[in-house]
């Protein structure tokens, strides 16, 4: 599909949007598409029956601390598998009105649990995090399988498994791609995308934010930024896409300025497209659908600031991203009407693609 | 009070100093008159010859003598050969050049410099300018076509912006009283001064009001400044009390001048250009109204204020300290003598050089800086100018002096580096007055270890260490080097002991000839006594 | 800066009124020479001040909020005082807590760099129309530089150094700041190679014979001043190793760790060994608005190495006793997490840690409230803790005094006082 087409049929309409309090860390859609799940900071998980645009919302999940970031569904919708800042693994059964866990793992990693991946199969969680370690989990009942690490690799920001199961990915915070043979337990290989990583002053800056594949594993997205420097950071929102096959990079994205930082989340769209989300500095932000290897994308929403987590609806129609509210920085004590000293909320955004 | 001691001073003067120095005497005299009769204890001796010499070369070209000029003084036998020194020095090429620099560091304080204005300092002290009328000139907004024009750095690089700091009025404001009225007034500028009875705040926002609507011309090719059309005047309120002022115009101490308001589009004599970079000129211009009325004879401090400052020049200490204080709870140690150089010095038509020379030909300036034997230094009060006060070198007359001593050198791209380095090393940091002796960590590993300094040590082309390294080849003529470079370096002879110390060592070195000379060099060019101008 | 009256030539002239020892007699207030006693008998007392520019988030290091609202998404570690805890980024440091102090009430005025900065180095004395020293100055000015005749105020900092002035204020530039910029010496300090170190001591013997000459015919106040300067340069060039990166001890390196913190803090216990009075070691890149949370799990571990290693030397020398040590910034950061996931300028409540000379050890003072967000006990500002260093070292700030042109001045601000439990 060229560019002209994919901007016809794919051009998003917003549909609605809903506050979150406190933050969005992740959002997932159930695989019948009748559920939402969102991360938040507060530790807890949220839920939405979504099967009308009149979301409903239904129990929360809670038992973790910090914050939860890392969820998935199990393919058959009965189980969702979530992991916090403080290292806990959860798998909770989704069939009564309250969720009850069906197992844990109290300290699957030492410190921050940051993402985590299901196998195609089904049957194997991949967990990575702040100990620097990927660690794969029976998805039955949480009993460890494997842990891997390299000498080299730093902080493991993201996994993925390749659409064939064959293979894990991981980005870390010097922004390396490292694959591991799933079946060996042997890495493989080391992509170099540490133009989305700078050492400045004492700071590890940036670092690979977002891994995706393509539905048929031939192509893998990269999402950072490009630092120019650390602290209150400022760096070009980069996507690179490999040829998963070759390891060869394809085309590098720059979709943005230097205030608009990290491409958070990538989803890579069966019709040829990628949709980006992405935050800048406080306030700044975006979503961008692109044809990869195009000069511009054919959409790009700025109206929506500091979007952390993008979910594509499985019937790849809708999506959702979630923002940040307005003015969510400040400098100093700021109350508000009530006198009282607030937090931040994440707005649900609610997009069509158009056909 | 400065409003009634100051306006009517000339008169009260008068009367006063009747009773000390008869008025037609020649003002060195007077001045020796004046202090002698308050000087609590005896006056030292003169100084010798060399260190004369030395003093009167550093105060009044702004280096040390060489050795042939200190020669010649030292052997002239005429007994008015200080006078005549004084003279040649004050009418050599080397006096203009400078008092330029001093005047440079005194009125800009190291914020900034700009060609045309060092041409206009070097012009005026060449014509021998009246000071009111430099003044005049710094404080006129646009001398397009007029030579002076240089002089319009005095308000032009105080109108720059500093990073993101807005433009500093206040600076500005304090300055022009601090440099020209001897005043700081920077506290009254929210209130009355709560330490200075005589300093209102009214002092501060009439001469404000001057500047209000002054801005920089940044568009000229020479530092200008334009102003605005000023409406209205200043509305201003202490910040302790209620009570709300307005002043228009007013220089400090002075009587308000009104302003004159002209319709709208009917302000200027002559429109601004913006092609040309020409702001107009105001039928009622403020800023000429004040570099009009600031330079006269009855503004309240105008004299006073350079006269103490040349003072402190040349005696090392003003008859008023700090010399930008003065009001009446701060007296000045001599008044009459305050008063009678400020009555010399506009009766001449504020003549600097003539000021300069009477203070130059003063036994209390020549007096000797030697503390007299047995004399302990506490005793003898600064303000008694019983001894000679020390004063330390400036960067520039320590570029000159080292540049002098080590010579004769030709490369003018060599000296200018070596300026650039002495100043870059040794003098304080912008709008630091350089008015007390600072000596800094960064200044002595300056004269230790910079290139500029030690490539004067090399040997080349007949200069010093050359010079003495060949007389001292074969170790025959190790004595009148020693004496060269001690008239070279110190403008002085050895001691006995010294010569005795600088032999050996010279004797202990004699297969490294060069390095010993700069060695010795170096010590004495590092030396406290080079450092200090006594 | 309203008015700036003639605190230069006073201070100035008082500075040039003797040697070292001598001269701030001068220009403290009437308990000067009293002062001055009190300080010849315990002169080794010395300051490491760790500035670390930008803004410490104090959630994630001294003040933890886990699992709260405003927390964030790290963990607590007990530290080696039962009840106190740190952020799980300091592990090392929580390891320390019995020699440590820490504040976790700090309430101050200024939520921007620009104010913050000076304010808190200066202690934000009430506003009398002058430029108060920064702490360094001040204390460079009132302990003088000691036996080692090093110069009294060392800065260490990543960029450039050079003489700096500016933290001087009211004091007059001779007390500002000497700043080894990157750990490099200033220029013209190192002897150039074609300056033997033999044929420099015969130079600077010759030199003394000419000064000695002349203070024997003059006042001394001149020529003390130039000696002086000479002699504290000389003092600095013998101590050449304090800043020859080659020669700092591989062990320590790693120990410190390798990056600019822990070289800097390396070669600051390397300044206070030989007896530098006051050493400040600056860390940028703290102003964390976008992604705190990353940041300071880079960050922390690496001031929290440098740090720990310092504390551990310090104490192992038993230099504890006689050097406070300082960490603050010019405030903290929002509990509130912005949209960036940053933590933007808090000066509302925070905290500071400190060790060493006449503190208690193994505390903890003040408290915030459960989410962190206020002071939930008395608030101090940094007057109060300026007060309370003054103390810890020996100077009373109720009976020292600048001497401002006949104005005397408080060297902390007169509504804030010492705070008692700190004080050992």
């Amino acid at each position: 599909m060229n560019t002209q087409t994919l901007a016809e049929q794919f051009t998003p309409k917003q549909i609605t949007t809903i506050e979150a309090d406190p933050q969005v860390l992740k959002l997932r859609y159930s695989p019948d598409g009748n559920t939402l799940a969102a991360a938040c900071c507060d530790a807890r998980i949220r839920r939405w029956d979504v099967t009308s645009d009149q979301w409903k919302e239904l129990s929360p999940i809670q038992g973790h601390h910090g914050w939860t970031q890392a969820i998935e569904f199990s393919a058959d919708g009965r189980t969702l598998y979530s992991g916090d800042s403080w290292g806990e693994l959860r798998a909770w059964a989704l069939d009564a009105d309250e969720p009850q866990p069906r197992w844990t793992v109290p300290q699957a990693h030492d410190g921050w649990l940051r993402e985590m991946a299901l196998s195609p199969d089904g049957k194997t969680l991949a967990t990575c995090g702040a100990d620097k370690t990927i660690r794969l989990w029976a998805t039955a009942d949480g009993s460890p399988q494997a842990a891997w690490q390299d000498k080299d690799n730093e902080d493991l920001y993201i996994v993925r498994y390749s659409p064939d199961g064959t293979m894990l990915v991981a980005g870390d915070r010097k922004g390396y791609v490292w694959q591991w043979e799933v079946a060996s337990g042997k890495l493989v290989r080391k992509l170099d995308a540490s133009l989305l990583y700078k050492y400045d002053r004492i700071q590890d800056v940036g670092g690979v934010f977002s891994l995706a594949f393509d539905a048929q594993g031939e192509q893998l997205a990269v999402g950072g930024n490009k630092p120019k420097n650390g602290a209150t950071i400022q760096g070009i929102p980069t996507l690179l896409l490999y040829n998963f096959a070759t390891g060869e990079l394809a085309h590098t994205h720059e979709l943005g300025e230097t205030k608009d930082c990290d491409v958070m989340d990538i989803h890579l769209h069966a019709a040829g497209f990628f949709l980006a989300a992405i935050s800048g500095g406080p306030g700044q932000g975006k979503v961008v659908l692109m044809r990869g290897g195009d000069a511009e994308p054919f959409f790009t929403e700025t109206k929506i600031a500091n979007v952390h987590s993008l979910a594509m609806h499985p019937s790849g129609k809708r999506f959702v991203v979630s923002g940040t509210n307005k003015g969510s920085n400040g400098n100093g004590r700021r109350l508000n009407k009530e006198g009282e000293y607030p937090n931040n909320t994440s707005p649900i955004h609610l997009f069509a693609l158009s056909e | 009070m400065l409003r009634t001691t100051l306006l009517p001073c000339t008169l009260v003067a008068t009367l006063v100093l009747a009773c000390v120095a008869r008025a037609e005497q020649p003002l060195h005299q007077q001045i020796d008159a004046q202090l002698a009769a308050h000087a609590g204890g005896p006056l030292n001796g003169p100084a010798g010859d060399a260190e004369f010499c030395r003093r009167v070369h550093l105060d009044l070209i702004g280096r040390i003598p060489q050795p042939a000029e200190l020669q010649a003084f030292v052997t002239d036998s005429s007994a008015d050969k200080r006078a005549k020194l004084v003279d040649a020095l004050l009418a050599s090429s080397e006096h203009p050049t400078h008092m330029a620099s001093v005047f440079h560091v005194l009125l800009t304080e190291r914020l900034g410099d700009h060609e045309l204005w060092q041409a206009w300092l070097l012009a005026s002290f060449q014509q021998n300018k009246p000071w009111d009328q430099m003044v005049r000139e710094m404080l006129t907004p646009h001398l397009e076509d007029d030579p002076a024009r240089g002089a319009g750095l005095f308000l032009s690089k105080r109108l720059e912006n500093y990073g993101e700091n807005p433009v500093d009025y206040p600076g500005l404001v304090r300055d022009v009283g601090r440099l020209f009225l001897g005043v700081d007034l920077q506290c009254a500028q929210c209130h009355d001064h709560p330490q200075v009875d005589d300093y209102l705040q009214v002092d501060y926002q009439g001469l404000y009001a001057y500047f209000k609507n002054v801005k920089l011309n940044s568009g000229a090719k020479f530092p200008s400044v334009a102003e605005q059309p000023l409406v209205s005047k200043i509305e201003f309120q202490s910040v302790f009390l209620l009570e709300k002022h307005e002043v228009a115009l007013r220089i400090p101490f002075g009587e308000e001048k009104m302003l004159e308001l002209f319709e709208k589009g009917q302000e200027f004599a002559t429109p601004p250009d913006n092609k040309t970079n020409f702001p107009g000129v105001l039928k009622f211009s403020p800023l000429r109204i004040l570099a009009n009325d600031l330079p006269q004879a009855n503004t309240p401090g105008f004299s006073r204020n350079i006269v103490n400052r040349m003072w402190w020049q040349l005696m090392g200490r003003g008859l008023v300290m700090p010399l930008d204080w003065h009001h009446t709870d701060n007296p000045a140690s001599h008044p009459e003598l305050l008063d009678a150089l400020v009555r010399e010095f506009t009766a001449h038509e504020f003549d600097l050089r003539h000021l300069v020379r009477e203070i130059a030909l003063s036994d209390a300036y020549q007096r000797s800086s030697t503390l007299p034997a047995g004399a302990d230094a506490n005793e003898i009060a600064e303000t008694s100018y019983r001894v000679a006060i020390e004063k330390g070198l400036t960067p520039e007359q320590m570029a000159r002096s080292l540049w002098t001593a080590t010579g004769p050198w030709s490369d003018d791209k060599q000296r200018a580096e070596l300026t650039a380095s002495c100043v870059k090393s040794l003098a304080l940091p912008p709008r630091e007055p350089e008015v007390e002796f600072a000596p800094s960590v960064k200044g002595a590993l300056f004269l230790s270890h910079d290139k500029n300094v030690l490539q004067l040590l090399e040997p080349h082309d007949g200069n010093l260490i050359e010079r003495l390294t060949k007389a001292t080849d074969n170790g025959a003529n190790n004595a009148a080097a020693i004496e060269e470079a001690y008239a070279a370096c110190l403008s002085r002879a050895p001691s006995a002991e010294e010569r005795t110390a600088v032999n050996a060592f010279l004797d202990a070195h004699a297969s490294a000839r060069a390095a010993a000379w700069q060695q010795v060099v170096w010590a004495m060019l590092s030396s406290n006594e080079f450092a200090i101008n006594h | 800066m309203p008015c700036t009256p003639h605190e230069h030539l006073c201070s100035r002239r008082a500075w040039l009124g003797a040697t070292a020892a001598a001269s701030f007699a001068a220009s403290l207030g009437p308990f000067g020479a009293h002062a001055v006693a009190e300080q010849a008998q315990r002169k080794s007392k010395q300051v490491l001040f760790i500035w670390i520019d930008g803004g410490m988030s104090q959630l994630e290091s001294w003040d933890p909020k886990p699992h709260t609202r405003f927390g964030g998404p790290l963990r607590a570690i007990p530290t080696s005082v039962p009840g106190i805890h740190f952020s799980e980024l300091v592990p090392r440091t929580a390891k320390l807590m019995e020699h440590l102090a820490v504040v976790r009430s700090l309430c101050t005025k200024d939520n921007s760099h620009s104010a913050g900065v000076a304010r808190i180095q200066r202690g934000d004395p009430k506003n009398r129309g002058v430029t108060y020293p920064y702490f360094g100055s001040a204390v460079a000015k009132l302990l003088g530089p000691g036996e080692s005749g090093l110069p009294p105020y060392i800065w260490i900092k990543p960029g450039s150094g050079g003489f700096i002035h500016q933290d001087a204020g009211l004091l007059g530039p001779k007390n500002g700041a000497l700043a080894f910029g990157d750990g490099q010496p200033p220029e013209n300090l190192l002897r150039p190679d074609t300056i033997a170190e033999t044929y420099d001591a015969e130079r600077q013997e010759l030199r003394a014979l000419l000064n000695q000459r002349y203070a024997s015919q003059h006042r001394p106040t001149a020529s003390e001043a130039n000696s002086y300067v000479y002699d504290m340069a000389h003092a600095l060039m013998k101590r050449q190793d304090l800043f020859d990166a080659t020669r700092l001890d591989p062990r320590d390196v790693e120990r410190y760790g390798s990056h600019d913190l822990g070289r800097h803090m390396l070669q600051a216990r390397n300044m206070l060994e030989a007896g530098v009075t006051f050493v400040k070691v600056n860390s940028y890149g703290w102003d964390t608005h976008h992604d705190n949370f990353n940041a300071h799990m880079s960050l922390m571990p690496k001031f929290d190495q440098a740090f720990a290693a310092i504390i551990e030397d310090l104490a192992a020398r038993s230099m504890l006793d006689n050097v406070l040590v300082i960490a603050l910034s010019e405030f903290g950061r929002t509990p509130r997490i912005n949209g960036a996931a940053g933590r933007d300028h808090w000066p509302e409540a925070w905290s500071a840690i400190m060790a060493g000379a006449g503190l208690r050890k193994g505390l903890v003072v003040g408290k915030t409230n459960d989410e962190g967000t206020f002071v939930d006990s008395e608030p101090f500002d940094i007057g109060h803790m300026f007060h309370t260093w003054f103390t810890a070292l020996g100077i009373d700030p109720h009976k020292t005094e600048y001497n401002n042109h006949g104005q005397p001045l408080p060297i902390a601000h007169d509504n804030c006082r010492a705070v008692e439990e700190l004080l050992a």
